[in-house]
C-alpha cells in the first residue's frame, strides 16, 4: 500500500486534535508508519499525543530561500527523519503552524498572505515522507476554512471533516462545500463528534447528508476525554476500551478498507 | 461608544458570548454593531440567523480589495454598505471569509 495523507478539518474546537492524535497512536499499534503534523497555528496535538509543544524543527538548517520565499532542503524522509520527534506508538510528530512567525527570526519572510505561506511548503514538503514506502501522513488544520483554501489539503487522501451537533458545526461544514470543486483524488468523508445521543447523531447524519458528505465515523461524547483534559494526561494514554478510543478503532478500520478500495494514491510529489 | 473584543480558544464560546451580549443590549435599547472578525465567521448562528443565513454574508475585506467590487471611503461606509440588519437596531458586519479555493 503506498502512503495516505489524511488531513482533519472542521471547526475551531470540534476535535480535530484529538480524533488526529487517537487516530496516529492507533495505526501506530497497528505497525503502520505514521507522521502526525499539527499544522494549526494555535497547536493542540502535542498536549494529545503527550509531546513537547516545539516547532523548531526547521530551526535544523533545511531552509533556504528561494524565489522570495523558502524551501527546505533534503529529502522529505531526511527532513523528518532529523526534525520530527517520536512519540507513543512510534508516531513521528511534527509542528508547523507557526513556521511563519519562527523563520522570521531567520530572515525569511513571507512575500503575500496566502501565496507563499511557510506552512503550505512545510505541507507539501513533509507529505513526501512515503513517496516510496507505505505510510500515513495524518495532518491537523487549523479550525474554518483558510488552509485549505491555501492548498493545505492537497490533491490526493481522505479529507476527514470533523462535525459536532452544532449548527456552528455545520455552517463550517457547509462553507467546505460551497468551496468550488475539491481536487478529484480528494475523498471528503464526515466524522460525527461529541455525540451525546441518538438525536444528535440524527441532526450530524442529516445535516452531512444534505451536504452530500459521507458519515464514516460516530465519536460519543466522552468524559474520560474531558477528565484526562483538566489532568493534563496525554489523551492517547486513555484505556482503549473508552468510548472516544473504540470508535476511532472503527474509523481507522474504515480508513483502511479505503484505501484499499478507491482512494487514488500519489507516485509522487502531491498538492 | 463602548467596544468590546471577545477572545479564546477556538469553541471555547467567543460567538456565543458576543452573540447573546449584542441581543440582551439591543433588547435593551442600545445601537449594536457586531464585526465578526473571525476567519471562519460563525456569528450570524448566535444571533439567531441560521446556517444559511449566516453563510449568505459577505465578507467586507474581501469586497474592498483592491481588485474586489467596491471601494470605501470610510469606516461608516463600510459600515452601512456591509453590515446586514439582524433585527431591531442590531447589525453584523462580516469581516473575512475564506470561501473559495485558491486559483492554481
Amino acid at each position: 500500500m503506498p502512503w495516505v495523507r489524511v488531513v482533519l478539518l472542521g471547526k475551531g474546537g470540534s476535535g480535530k486534535s484529538t480524533l488526529c492524535g487517537l487516530l496516529g497512536v492507533e495505526l501506530g499499534d497497528r505497525g503502520k508508519r505514521v507522521v502526525a503534523m499539527d499544522a494549526d497555528t494555535v497547536p493542540g496535538l502535542a498536549q494529545v499525543l503527550g509531546m513537547p509543544p516545539t516547532d523548531d524543527w526547521f530551526l535544523a538548517g533545511m531552509a533556504t530561500r528561494d524565489n522570495g520565499g523558502w524551501r527546505l532542503e533534503g529529502s522529505a524522509p531526511e527532513i523528518v527523519d532529523r526534525c520530527a520527534r517520536t512519540g507513543p506508538s512510534g508516531v513521528r510528530f511534527l509542528q508547523i503552524g507557526n513556521a511563519d512567525a519562527t523563520l522570521k527570526d531567520f530572515e525569511f519572510r513571507r512575500e503575500s498572505y496566502l501565496d507563499r505561506w511557510s506552512g503550505t511548503v512545510a505541507f507539501n514538503t513533509v507529505s513526501r515522507t512515503f513517496d516510496d514506502e507505505d505510510g500515513w501522513v495524518l495532518v491537523d488544520l487549523q479550525g474554518g476554512t483558510l488552509q485549505v483554501a491555501a492548498g493545505m489539503v492537497g490533491t490526493t487522501g481522505i479529507a476527514v471533516l470533523v462535525v459536532e451537533p452544532f449548527a456552528k458545526s455545520v455552517l463550517t461544514a457547509r462553507r467546505f462545500m460551497g468551496m468550488g470543486e475539491w481536487p478529484t483524488g480528494i475523498r471528503l468523508v464526515g466524522v460525527a463528534n461529541k455525540i451525546a445521543s441518538a438525536d444528535d447523531e440524527a441532526y450530524v447524519r442529516t445535516e452531512l447528508t444534505d451536504l452530500g458528505i459521507p458519515v464514516w465515523a460516530s465519536v460519543p461524547l466522552d468524559p474520560a476525554v474531558k477528565q484526562a483534559e483538566r489532568n493534563a494526561q496525554p489523551l492517547v494514554t486513555l484505556d482503549r476500551s473508552t468510548p472516544a478510543r473504540v470508535a476511532v478503532t472503527g474509523l481507522a478500520d474504515r480508513l483502511g478498507e479505503a484505501t484499499r478500495t478507491t482512494v487514488p494514491t500519489p507516485t509522487t510529489t502531491s498538492g | 461608544m463602548t467596544k468590546i473584543a471577545v477572545a479564546g480558544k477556538g469553541g471555547s464560546g467567543k460567538t456565543t458570548v458576543a452573540g447573546v451580549l449584542a441581543r440582551l443590549w439591543a433588547e435593551d435599547g442600545r445601537e449594536v454593531l457586531t464585526v465578526d472578525a473571525d476567519e471562519n465567521p460563525n456569528l450570524g448562528i448566535s444571533l439567531g440567523m441560521g446556517v444559511e443565513g449566516t453563510y449568505g454574508l459577505i465578507g467586507a475585506r474581501e469586497a474592498l480589495l483592491p481588485d474586489g467590487p467596491a471601494i470605501a471611503s470610510s469606516m461608516e461606509d463600510v459600515v452601512d454598505r456591509f453590515a446586514a440588519e439582524v433585527g431591531e437596531r442590531l447589525r453584523i458586519v462580516q469581516v473575512r471569509k475564506f470561501d473559495q479555493f485558491r486559483p492554481g
